[in-house]
């Protein structure tokens, strides 16, 4: 039976015809399909050949970057404060680790690792990817370094290796203000739109100096290029790029001064500053007690992390710029200034003081039981009277205080870059409407007027005005940075008045009766300065009779003290601010570490220059 | 007298040598050269397996000699033998074979293995050329000769389907098919076959592997998974992207060198070829192949008998199907079907089969003139 019939069309046909008319069909579909392979061919190599080079190159290639040295901090002469020190440490490579535990049981052999550390080992070295480095938390000695060293073939997979870590010379010294390394944690990385922080082993600066400059100080990253196979074993190595290290910052400190400082301020909780009053170079600035820096650069374990939170003295707080205090008596030059520039007083203008007043049934008392007596502007300064500044302060009315506080700089921040600066606060009558509700009191600008109630003062902002004064009324602007020089602007005040509080300074300090008088130093060269002691709390009667002796109150509540001066008294040349917590008065306590500082700068660097 | 019978056979050989088809023969051999070049330099230099082609080439070639020397009338008469211990083999592979990636396909004869089911590709279009020869133009459409032929076909395809190779498989019957539209079957005869086949494809689907599904279902999404089952189909892309107008140079191949492209040696040979000879020397391959298919098909022309005719040109169509179907698949046009290049990619039983086919097509160009 035929299945198909033949078209009659088709006619004769032998076998080799009908073969080579369909051969020729079949021929048309192979160009056609040899054309399309061409076409696609010319798409991929052609067309697209950028998007696949890349592709091709991500796969084969890996970086390892390495992190450069960091760059060095040194003081004004050169002395090293921060550097960097060869660290022998040991990688683990997973891929090449065979066994980790006997790894870990070996290496705890040599190295005795803490339970700690193993653990945690071997918890993160599950979720590596293969071939990642892993660095075992630990620094080695030189013992340890060359006895892994020599029994490396054992240890399938460890890699010895050195590396440049941060060190601190004068870690609790300069603590607070330079600040310390560590590792990048997700904030940071999260905060960083290059891959920088993705370096491994690299530390960036969390604090203080470390962290402004960071960029400066971190340099440029080297890195080795391999080529990897697919499983992301090295293949080869392509090329090796080495690291910029960091630029060396010079800072303004004097590192024997900061040392001394230190050594000055020993367990009190507090802080000190000492400026070049014409650049505005800080020279020293301390607080305390402070804490180990080089323990955080290679991290804190977290019971001594707990410690540190825990102290009540607040080693962890910078003081000299989050610290805010009620100035005290340190205000004092500024209302007096305040009072010259409007001409509530001059010179020979005086009140007299009768020890304590009484306003709307208030009492207000003079520090000085039975009062001063009758009593010019600058004996008022020299003595720091109370009774007197409650006077002017009433006279000016806390508006125009507030006014001239603020032209030198209090309620707002000084340094631009340090995150944990406070402002410290300058209060008027707007303000207490705005941020109470309540209407401004009397009463609340007599006690202004001696740097008590609302009004808040960080040591910089002190150490600045004290200054400002010293340099004949010019705005100088505090830096850390020996080539950044402070431009000195002229503030719209009366030199004459600026005169006229710089010679009740002096005599504050170096007149018998004044409040310094007793830390005046005797040689040729003299400082000038005013004591301040700020109340924590109201006082009682019983308090006020107790006053002699200030550890009889409890820590918390006892009274801060202050001290701002310049020095010397002929050509100043540099200003002090010290600030010490719940120590008692200014002229005990604060006085007294200001002056050994400006002993050491007299007698150091005055005539050595 | 005897020295004469010597001399005279000795230049009855070398006569027989200016005959051969050279042009074939250097095609063939520069083929080879091609080959095993781009093994070398896949590794580098390292490691043994482009000496294993170097030497399965080399013996290979000599079969293509040896059967070029036999003449055409043996390789007729003896098709359906052939084909019969093909067959047989297939059928033992089920009892005796080596399994591999979860696939019967290998008879393991001591020193070396050997996959039935790309001799089976040969064998078909042996057996049908030598029952189209047989068959009078004008039964060729009947269903009897319909019948046989289609129990021809199915037996080693579901064989080796069942192996399972889908990738041999579809190839025997592409080969089979391709055999079959030579001879002259009716044209409605394929249309409504592939009708039909259009109508089970649902039916064919659902029968497949789930890794046979999965590929299905990438080639229709194509850089969805680029880790998953497109990883093979995109790595091989980049190599061939990447080598760009003139290619990376020989040994600067990066992809299947550090082992990016799977199948490396095999399937995806094309993808480094590609990589280190950039266009120019795809397009130049890509010539190589044309011209031996054209070569082959011309010697189908001139073949005074049909069994030759047939064999030619069904061998050109299956060498061209191998061609098409892996570079379609290297270069992402169609789905991933483990189909090797021929003569390029690494594996003994696909270059003898296709040596022994060439072969065959030199031995019908000498042999032209006996009587089949």
């Amino acid at each position: 039976m035929k299945l198909f019939k033949h078209r009659p069309t088709e006619g004769y046909q032998t076998k080799s015809s009908i073969i080579n008319r369909r051969k020729a069909i079949l021929t048309t579909v192979k160009y056609t399909f040899f054309g399309l392979i061409g076409l696609r061919l010319l798409w991929l190599q052609v067309f697209q050949r950028n998007k696949y080079s890349i592709l091709s190159d991500r796969n084969r290639f890996k970086e390892w970057k390495v992190a450069a040295e960091r760059g060095l901090i040194l003081d004004r002469f050169n002395n090293k404060i921060a550097e960097n020190r060869q660290l022998y440490r040991i990688a683990l490579i997973k891929g090449d680790v065979t066994d980790l535990d006997f790894v870990l049981v070996t290496l705890n052999k040599f190295l005795r690792l803490d339970n700690e550390i193993i653990e945690k080992t071997k918890t993160d070295f599950i979720k590596l990817r293969k071939f990642q480095p892993y660095v075992i938390n630990k620094n080695l000695t030189w013992a340890e370094f060359s006895k892994i060293n020599s029994n490396l073939f054992i240890l399938n997979g460890v890699q010895p290796f050195i590396s440049m870590e941060r060190h601190y010379n004068y870690p609790f010294e300069f603590a607070h203000v330079l600040g310390y390394v560590g590792v990048p944690n997700e904030n940071d990385l999260q905060n960083q739109k290059d891959d920088l922080f993705r370096t491994p082993g690299i530390k960036i600066g969390k604090l203080g100096i470390e962290k402004i400059l960071n960029r400066e100080l971190i340099g440029t990253p080297g890195f080795t290029r391999f080529e990897v196979n697919a499983a992301g074993r090295a293949v080869r190595t392509v090329e090796f790029v080495d690291g910029i290290s960091g630029n060396v910052l010079k800072t303004s400190f004097d590192l024997e001064l900061q040392k001394l400082t230190y050594q000055k301020l020993g367990r009190y909780a507090g802080s000190a500053i000492a400026m070049n009053i014409k650049t505005g170079e800080v020279l020293a600035c301390v607080s305390t007690p402070s804490f180990d820096t080089n323990k955080f650069a290679f991290g804190i374990t977290q019971p001594e992390f707990n410690e540190l939170l825990k102290n009540e003295r607040k080693p962890l707080i910078n003081k000299f710029l989050s610290g805010q205090y009620s100035p005290g008596s340190v205000i004092k030059p500024i209302i007096a200034l305040c009072a010259l520039e409007n001409k509530i007083v001059d010179q020979d203008y005086t009140h007299f003081c009768p020890g304590k007043i009484e306003l709307y049934g208030q009492e207000f008392y003079c520090w000085k039981d039975g009062g001063h007596g009758k009593i010019n502007l600058k004996d008022a300064i020299k003595k720091s009277c109370d009774i007197y500044f409650y006077e002017i302060a009433r006279l000016l009315g806390v508006d125009r205080l507030a006014e001239t506080i603020k032209k030198f700089n209090f309620g707002q921040k000084i340094l631009k870059d340090f995150d944990e600066e406070r402002k410290g606060l300058v209060p008027d009558t707007k303000w207490k409407k705005n941020a109470l509700g309540k209407p401004w009191l009397l009463g609340e600008t007599l006690i202004t007027g001696i740097g008590q109630g609302f009004i808040l003062a960080t040591p910089m902002q002190i150490c600045k005005s004290i200054a400002q004064f010293a340099n004949g009324g010019y705005e100088v602007n505090p830096t850390f940075y020996l080539d950044e020089k402070s431009k000195l602007t002229r503030m719209d005040f009366d030199l004459e008045n600026i005169k006229i509080i710089n010679e009740a300074l002096v005599a504050a300090t170096n007149e018998p009766g004044g409040t310094s008088y007793g830390s005046r130093l005797n040689g040729k060269l003299k400082f000038a300065g005013k004591t301040g002691t700020s109340q924590v709390t109201k006082l009682t009667i019983k308090d006020r009779e107790d006053n002699a002796n200030p550890n009889a109150r409890e820590y918390k509540y006892r009274d801060h003290s202050l001290f701002a001066g310049f020095g010397p008294v002929e050509d100043p040349k540099y200003a002090v601010a010290v600030v010490v917590e719940h120590a008692g008065p200014g002229s005990r306590i604060a006085a007294p570490i200001a002056s050994s500082m400006f002993d050491f700068l007299f007698k150091k660097r005055i005539s050595n220059a | 007298m005897r020295e004469t019978v010597k001399v005279s056979k000795i230049f009855l050989l070398i006569e027989k040598f200016q005959k051969l088809d050279r042009n074939l023969i250097y095609m063939v051999l520069a083929l080879g050269l091609i080959s095993i070049l781009c093994l070398y330099s896949i590794d580098k230099g390292q490691g043994t397996i482009y000496l294993k082609h170097l030497i399965r080439f080399i013996f290979a070639f000599l079969i293509l000699i040896i059967v070029a020397f036999t003449r055409i009338n043996f390789w007729h008469r003896y098709a359906y033998h052939f084909y019969f211990l093909i067959l047989f083999l297939l059928i033992v592979l089920k009892f005796v074979g080596v399994t591999t990636k979860g696939a019967q396909r290998w008879l393991d004869f001591g020193f070396f293995h050997v996959q039935p089911s790309e001799i089976a590709k040969l064998a078909i279009i042996l057996v049908l050329a030598k029952f189209y020869n047989l068959v009078k133009i004008e039964n060729i459409n009947k269903l009897f000769s319909l019948l046989i032929s289609a129990i021809l076909i199915l037996i080693p395809f579901l064989l080796v389907l069942r192996q399972p190779d889908l990738g041999t498989a579809v190839l025997i019957l592409g080969a089979a098919l391709g055999t079959l539209w030579i001879v002259g079957l009716n044209r409605k005869i394929f249309i409504s076959g592939f009708i039909i086949i259009v109508l089970c494809l649902p039916f064919i689907f659902a029968t497949l592997k789930p890794y046979q599904k999965q590929r299905v279902v990438n080639f229709f999404n194509s850089e969805r998974d680029p880790l998953g089952a497109n990883y093979q189909v995109i790595q091989a892309k980049i190599g061939i992207g990447s080598g760009g107008i003139f290619g990376k140079g020989y040994l600067r191949g990066s992809q299947s060198s550090l082992d990016f492209v799977p199948e490396n040696h095999t399937d995806f040979v094309f993808s480094h070829y590609a990589e280190e000879f950039g266009l120019i020397g795809s397009l130049l391959l890509l010539w190589l192949f044309f011209s031996i298919i054209k070569r082959v098909t011309l010697i189908g022309d001139q073949s005074k008998n049909s069994f030759s005719k047939i064999f030619c040109y069904a061998f050109a169509f299956n060498f061209f199907l191998y061609i098409a179907i892996n570079l379609g698949m290297v270069t992402g046009l169609l789905p991933v079907v483990g189909v090797p290049l021929p003569i390029l990619s690494y594996g003994g039983t696909a270059m003898l089969t296709n040596m022994v086919g060439f072969g065959i097509v030199l031995s019908s160009k000498l042999y032209n003139e006996d009587f089949i």
